[in-house]
């Protein structure tokens, strides 16, 4: 009985319930889709921070990232390599070296990369931002894949000869012709401005280095969590330190966990918002009927009873009105997962503490970033409901009877 | 002490101060069970919230009321939300009904919230409505309904759980008076087969011809009580 | 970064010398008078010499024979004879600036201004060190503070503070001579906290082009312990005749 005078109310004034209906199911669906916008953006920016160069897991000799030492080499790198493929993770094994790059007159220090070129294109998109020209072949050919900053500074396009200086491991002057066989795109300020990619065989024989490794990057692009890849490979790590991208750039980490907190934030006022606005539809809706309450509290009804109708009401509304915007915001989510917002318009490059990010932003739809708008905006209606109910409940009848 | 209702000094005090209004100016009454009886006198002279006062929807300023002995002055909301449920029906002058329900409906919510099970209630409210004149007309809603007819459902309700005091504030009012007569011959009839206490407040002569006790209101007090019909004053 | 006294011990051990001027070795010599025969020990108009240099680090250990020139305190020469893997790697010093030439490559590379402060060769001597030049009594207060026994040696330590306005990255620096001869034993230099960071130490003095020099000179960081850069020379003839044409990119090439 409760439920059917709760539909019948409904219906009885439906331009209000219409309106309500819309509030909360427009907010149900703006909630959802921004949540998929926000979780997609903050997916993007991980993606663009772990896969474009620093992968998800990274290890190296324990001092290598306090000292920056040419020769806190990776202990047994091998032993590394050979974990990750036992577990399908991949792997690519760098070797680092600083060093002077001149084309003519011009010249400027790089931070040579010395990679198998396959293996690093497992982990790193860097072969997939190319500005011009191409990847380093599978082959050592003296090939150099340069930073856009850097081969502007020297003047260097595809093509271009390039005199390659370098202290090498033994103390020598390392020394050889490099060739540019590509320039990659803005891919964060540091690597536009020092990085010089080479084949690691080439690495081996400029730094006199052999067999040397300064960082192992471990990047299964999401399908395990860093945490776990790196539980997988730690008994084989030795002595080496073993971090997740998350303790290496803790402050960009956070700035993510700070995003999502703000979506929260955002949603929360959004919720608050949505809820007034129920709140209003319901008092006036509730307010209208007080005398109608009144009698039903002469023949009888407990307060318990009033406030269960019209909360009723409420649950109902609020039911069909979150699902109904939840559903809506799934389209408009999908949407955008099938064909990532593109901010180009807004801006032309995207740099993000130092790290370039993609324009483009796939929603990602998440269960909770639907389940849980429309439980929250359910839950916002519901209450927002309560109050007028509770006002209805405590009047005395006479008062309500003669309420106009 | 077989007193249905019993009055004891009840003032009713309507605002503060300048515009404080005395509704009630120390009421003595007593309703014994069966009675048939109505609250007369002038507009403002307090016959509805006497009452709404026997009926517990609202509390006297000072004086105590008892139903049946118990001083319903002293009991919570819900106490007196379970009180008029199973001991009072009540028929108003206006706003009578649930609008969303249907006359069954409306007629069978009081014995809904009692808990009573459906299919006792659809044997009684069938039976209540052919009583009052109603019959086939059980899921019609109040606003297809005539303003008699509205009454009807709004009586059948008020006696549908068997209560011991049925009040009606100007039941006829709004309503023809060939309409009016056999409203009253309902409630007379229920009154002598259920042993039901009917307690009326009415402008309506007709009502007052019917009336075994008159009491005659005016200014918040009681200015005669008699038995039988009202005079001809 | 100025590091003088790198330059005054390396360019000078090649390069360089006016012949010193004869001190009174009766102690009365003030101070200044002992840093500029210091100062003036290894230069001349012009000087040519060979030498070899080990390098001992951490990681690796070379070591390299090599032969060079200089005129002026502006221009000196350096090439590397041997290894063989090296040889014909060229430094040419010209004023402030370096070039390289790498025979691998035939190229020769000029020094960028970011890369002066970085090793050369392999060694604990920086590309800054060759071409800072300065002399020691012109950038520094200095006292004798001490004068007798070091080790069965009679000694002299000339404490130098940078003077206030002096463009050198030392905090103090203290040389020690023989107090007989004056001759160069060692010196220290400390940073601006005064922490030791580094020792030169000057020793197996040789009749060598004329004159009477340590021949051997260790440079040791002192955060790097038995990390070290010596020089042995072999050979060294002052106030030669030489040609503007050898300290040409030319020439560096052959």
């Amino acid at each position: 009985m409760t439920l059917r005078i709760a539909w019948r109310n409904l219906w009885r004034n439906w331009k209000r319930t219409a309106i309500t209906f819309a509030a909360v199911s427009f907010s149900t669906a703006v909630l959802v889709a921004s949540y998929a916008l926000m979780i997609g953006w903050t997916q993007v920016m991980e993606k663009s921070v772990t896969d474009l160069s620093v992968g998800e897991v990274q290890v190296h000799h324990p001092d290598y990232r306090s000292e920056r030492s040419l020769y806190d080499t990776v202990e047994n790198p091998e032993m590394v390599l050979e974990a990750a493929a036992a577990r399908r993770i991949p792997a690519s094994a760098r070797s680092f070296g600083f060093g002077l790059l001149s084309s003519g007159s011009k010249s400027a220090g790089g931070q040579f990369w010395g990679v198998l070129p396959e293996a690093e294109r497992a982990v790193s998109d860097l072969a997939a931002n190319l500005l011009e020209g191409d990847y380093l072949g599978p082959s050592p050919q003296r090939r150099v894949v340069l930073g856009r900053k850097l081969a502007r500074s020297l003047g260097a396009a595809v093509g271009t000869e390039l005199v390659v200086v370098v202290q090498a491991a033994d103390g020598s002057l390392g020394n050889d012709i490099y060739t540019v066989a590509g320039i990659l795109k803005g891919v964060g300020e540091s690597l536009d401005r020092s990085l010089a990619l080479i084949h690691r065989q080439d690495y081996e024989e400029l730094f006199v280095f052999p067999g040397k490794v300064h960082e192992i990057v471990l990047n299964t692009r999401g399908a395990m969590d860093p945490e776990l890849a790196a539980a997988a490979i730690l008994p084989a790590a030795g002595t080496n330190e073993v971090i997740t991208w998350r303790r290496l750039l803790p402050t960009l980490a956070q700035m993510f966990d700070s995003m999502i907190a703000s979506v929260l934030i955002f949603g929360a006022i959004f919720l608050l918002a949505a809820g007034v606005g129920v709140l209003n539809t319901m008092l006036m809706a509730t307010f209208e009927r007080i005398p109608e309450f009144g009698l039903v509290k002469a023949i009888g009804a407990s307060p318990w009873r009033i406030l269960r109708e019209i909360s009723t009401e409420a649950v109902i509304l609020g039911f069909f009105g979150s699902v109904a915007g939840g559903a809506a915001g799934v389209l408009i989510a999908l949407r955008f997962e099938r064909h990532p917002l593109d901010l180009t318009m807004f801006v032309e490059e995207l740099n993000f503490m130092g790290i370039a990010v993609t324009n483009e932003v796939p929603f990602a739809l998440t269960p909770a970033c639907v389940w849980g708008p429309v439980l929250a905006m359910w839950a916002a209606s519901v209450l927002a409901a309560l109050w007028p109910a509770v006002r209805a409940a405590r009047m005395k009848p006479v008062e309500a009877l003669t309420h106009v | 002490m077989n007193d249905m209702v019993k009055l004891e000094k009840v003032v009713k005090v309507y605002g503060h101060g300048a515009t404080e209004v005395q509704a009630l100016r120390g009421v003595d009454l007593a309703l014994e069970a069966g009675e048939f009886t109505v609250v007369m006198g002038p507009s403002g002279s307090g016959k509805t919230t006497l009452l709404n006062i026997i009926g517990s929807l609202d509390r006297p300023t000072r004086g105590r009321v008892l139903i049946d002995g118990e001083d319903t002055t002293r009991l919570s909301a819900s106490s007196l939300s379970r009180l008029r449920l199973t001991r009072i029906g009540f028929v108003f002058q206006a706003y009578n009904l649930i609008p969303v329900l249907t006359a069954y409906e409306n007629a069978e919510y009081v014995l809904m919230l009692q808990g009573r099970r459906p299919d006792e209630r659809r044997e009684k409210i069938m039976g209540l409505l052919r009583t009052v004149g109603l019959e086939g007309m059980e899921n019609r809603f109040p606003r297809e309904l005539s303003g008699g007819q509205q009454q009807r459902v709004a009586i059948a309700r008020a006696i549908a759980s068997e209560p011991e005091l049925v009040l009606a504030d100007e039941p006829t009012a709004n309503l023809d008076s060939g309409t009016a007569a056999s409203l009253l011959d309902l409630m007379a009839q229920l009154n002598e087969e259920k042993g039901a206490t009917f307690l009326f407040s009415t402008h309506d002569p007709q009502v007052m011809r019917r009336a075994r006790r008159t009491i005659v209101l005016h200014d918040g007090e009681i200015a005669a009580d008699r038995h039988g019909p009202a005079g001809d004053e | 970064m100025k590091k003088p006294f790198f330059c005054a011990a390396l360019c000078a051990m090649l390069l360089i010398g006016a012949a010193p001027a004869a001190l009174s070795a009766d102690g009365s010599a003030s101070s200044k008078e002992i840093l500029d025969h210091v100062d003036d020990l290894f230069r001349g108009e012009s000087s040519y010499g060979t030498f070899s240099m080990r390098v001992v680090t951490e990681h690796y250990s070379r070591e390299m024979k090599m032969e060079g020139w200089s005129r002026g305190k502006d221009y000196s020469l350096i090439r590397i004879l041997a290894p063989k893997k090296e040889k014909g790697t060229a430094t040419l010093k010209a004023g402030k600036d370096i070039w390289n030439y790498l025979p691998k490559i035939r190229r020769v590379i000029k020094v960028p201004s970011s890369m002066m402060g970085g090793s050369w060769m392999g060694s604990h001597f920086t590309n800054d060190d060759l071409v800072k030049e300065s002399r020691m009594a012109d950038d520094y207060d200095h006292e004798v503070t001490f004068r007798g026994d070091r080790e069965g040696v009679r000694v002299i330590d000339l404490t130098l503070m940078p003077k206030p306005l002096a463009a050198v990255v030392w905090g103090k620096v203290v040389v020690t001579v023989m107090e007989k001869d004056f001759m160069p034993v060692g010196v220290d230099y400390f940073d601006e906290d005064m922490i030791m960071t580094r020792t030169m130490a000057y020793s197996d003095p040789k009749r060598l082009g004329g004159r009477t020099l340590p021949v051997r000179m260790r440079i040791a960081p002192t955060d790097k312990p038995g990390e070290y850069t010596e020089i042995l020379y072999h050979e060294i003839e002052f106030d030669l005749d030489l040609s503007e044409d050898i300290f040409t990119l030319r020439n560096l090439q052959k």
